[in-house]
């Protein structure tokens, strides 16, 4: 007589197992493997005013110059503030690929200074409240683009690890160059954020109040 | 016997599977307590601060701007026409002439000035005032005269006029400059009493070109017009770094207003360069020279010790002491 196995004995090891890989999960902190994480969608600056500085021409074509800074900006910033793992640690390796082989090097530097700073690893969650980017093209004697400065206004709300929500506002201009007909950041002369914690007020039809916060 | 071991298996399940959701629950409360607060609030309605270790501390900014890169230092010849609206910027003589040498590693620099008379030989054309290279032979011959003088090989050379000048000054706001000594000038127009002025255009035209008010004449004019770049570099740093959206405005409005060898991507990085080379490590230098008779002709003769001077600069791109 053929011995059947126990199947209740192989239902209990297949708990048992799901059980052990859930703890590992959660325990491990890397929640964004769990299932019920939703997808983000990739950030975009909203494109603001656009304008060129032309070396000669009266009215030079700048073709799709703001686009691509809005692109290549957009990107970082998405890497910078809004991939979790800029709020714990710092921001993913592939944020870099933005800067030229000039800027690549100082931007790694001051990979957390480019982004959440000091705030890295307090924050829980971010989520963006406004953004605007606007493009200024130069343009050389002979009509071509040589550079372009993207100056960007970055506004997020985030909830801080011990339960503040607070708002930062980046303000930024940077420096931006085409290579290989991909435009770069190749320098970040000026960035100013602030830091502000908001309370929420108890008047009904109000909004949040902000208490001082601390400058760039 | 079959229905028993069925009801046992079954509770057993049961066992297991409520043993799975108590691992599961407590797991998730584990790592709510983590990341906080077990019931972190949503922020509702409250006027009473959240007792918090939390340090709110500014987010440091990072700066980084491109220059340009090279072993060897890099030299601008730079020059002041006197032509007049209307004349070839290149035709006339050269009221100004200045070598600036920039070393691209330590990003100090030196302005060498040489007085407009100084009595040089001026390649092909035989010994002659330096100024007159520029209407014998343009701003390539004053770059070869000045290259024959001193053993440095010239990079690059921009020419501007006394109308470009002002446009100059102007485009930048205006500038802050020292004046060391009382300035009145019938023939520049220079009208300054020792003090800070703040000059426009104009004023900063007839600060660079007034040499009547010196006993030393062309010398003390020399190192005026270094000055003035130097209030220039020390001007166009603010504007930049204020507000770096204004480099390209600047940009254009030197392109406009010079005439050099320098192409449009170079201005770019040199201006980038420049707004990264403190005033402060910037030498002021004019060549020692002495004022003399070359027939009827009051020239300015440069010292032999100025060759010293030139393999300095040479060398480092810079003169460290004069």
């Amino acid at each position: 007589m053929r011995r059947r196995k126990p199947w209740w004995a192989i239902g209990i090891a297949v708990v048992l197992i799901g059980a052990i890989a859930v703890l590992a999960i959660v325990l491990s902190g890397n929640r964004q493997v769990l299932p019920f994480v939703p997808k983000r969608a990739p950030f975009t600056f909203k494109l603001g005013n656009v304008s060129t500085v032309s070396l000669k021409l009266k009215k030079p074509a700048v073709g799709e110059v703001p686009q691509q800074v809005q692109k290549t900006l957009s990107d970082m910033y998405d890497g910078l503030f809004l991939d979790p793992h800029a709020w714990s640690t710092a921001p993913p390796s592939d944020v870099y690929d933005h800067f030229t082989d000039a800027a690549r090097a100082d931007a790694q530097q001051n990979g957390t200074s480019l982004g959440l700073g000091s705030l890295t690893g307090t924050i829980k969650s971010l989520k963006v409240d406004s953004s605007n980017l606007d493009v200024r093209v130069l343009v050389d004697p002979a009509g071509h683009p040589t550079s372009a400065m993207g100056m960007v206004t970055f506004v997020a709300n985030a909830q801080t690890r011990t339960g503040w929500t607070i708002r930062i506002t980046r303000k930024a201009q940077y420096l931006m160059e085409n290579v290989d007909g991909t435009w770069l950041v190749a320098g970040f002369p000026k960035t100013a954020t602030t830091v502000d914690r908001i309370v929420m007020s108890p008047v009904p039809a109000g909004g949040s109040g902000s208490e001082a916060g601390s400058g760039s | 016997m079959r229905t028993r071991d069925r009801d046992a298996g079954t509770t057993r399940l049961a066992v297991a599977s409520l043993a799975f959701l108590v691992l599961v629950v407590g797991a998730l409360v584990v790592v709510r307590a983590k990341s906080g607060k077990a019931d972190s609030p949503s922020p509702g309605p409250s006027l009473t601060p959240v007792a918090s270790p939390l340090t709110i501390e500014p987010v440091r900014g990072a700066t980084f701007v491109p220059a340009l890169q090279g072993k060897r230092p890099l030299y601008v010849l730079v020059l002041g026409s006197d032509a007049r609206p209307g004349q070839g910027i290149d035709k006339e003589r050269a009221d100004s002439i200045h070598l600036i040498g920039i070393n691209l590693k330590t990003r100090k620099a030196t302005i060498l000035g040489f007085p407009r008379d100084s009595w040089v030989s001026i390649p092909g054309h035989g010994n002659d005032k330096i100024n007159a290279s520029l209407s014998d032979g343009g701003p390539q011959l004053t770059v070869k005269t000045v290259e024959a003088l001193t053993g440095i090989h010239v990079d690059f050379y921009a020419i501007t006029s006394f109308v470009g000048l002002q446009n100059m000054v102007n485009s930048l706001g205006g500038l802050t400059v020292k004046v060391a000594q009382p300035m009145h000038d019938q023939y520049s127009g220079a009208n300054f009493d020792p003090g800070t002025h703040h000059m426009n255009g104009k004023q900063a035209l007839q600060f660079a070109r007034d040499r009547h008010s010196f006993l030393s004449g062309d010398l003390t004019r020399s190192k005026n017009q270094g000055a003035l770049m130097l209030d220039a570099l020390s001007k166009f740093q603010k504007t930049f770094w204020d507000n770096p959206i204004r480099l390209f405005g600047v940009l254009k409005s030197v392109w406009l207003n010079v005439r050099t060898s320098l192409s449009a991507p170079t201005l770019y990085r040199l201006a980038l360069t420049a707004a990264q080379v403190k005033p402060s490590n910037v030498n002021n230098v004019v060549v020692p020279a002495s004022t003399g008779m070359e027939g009827a002709a009051s020239v300015v003769f440069i010292d032999p010790s100025a060759k010293a001077l030139y393999a300095q600069m040479k060398r480092t791109g810079t003169i460290s002491s004069h």
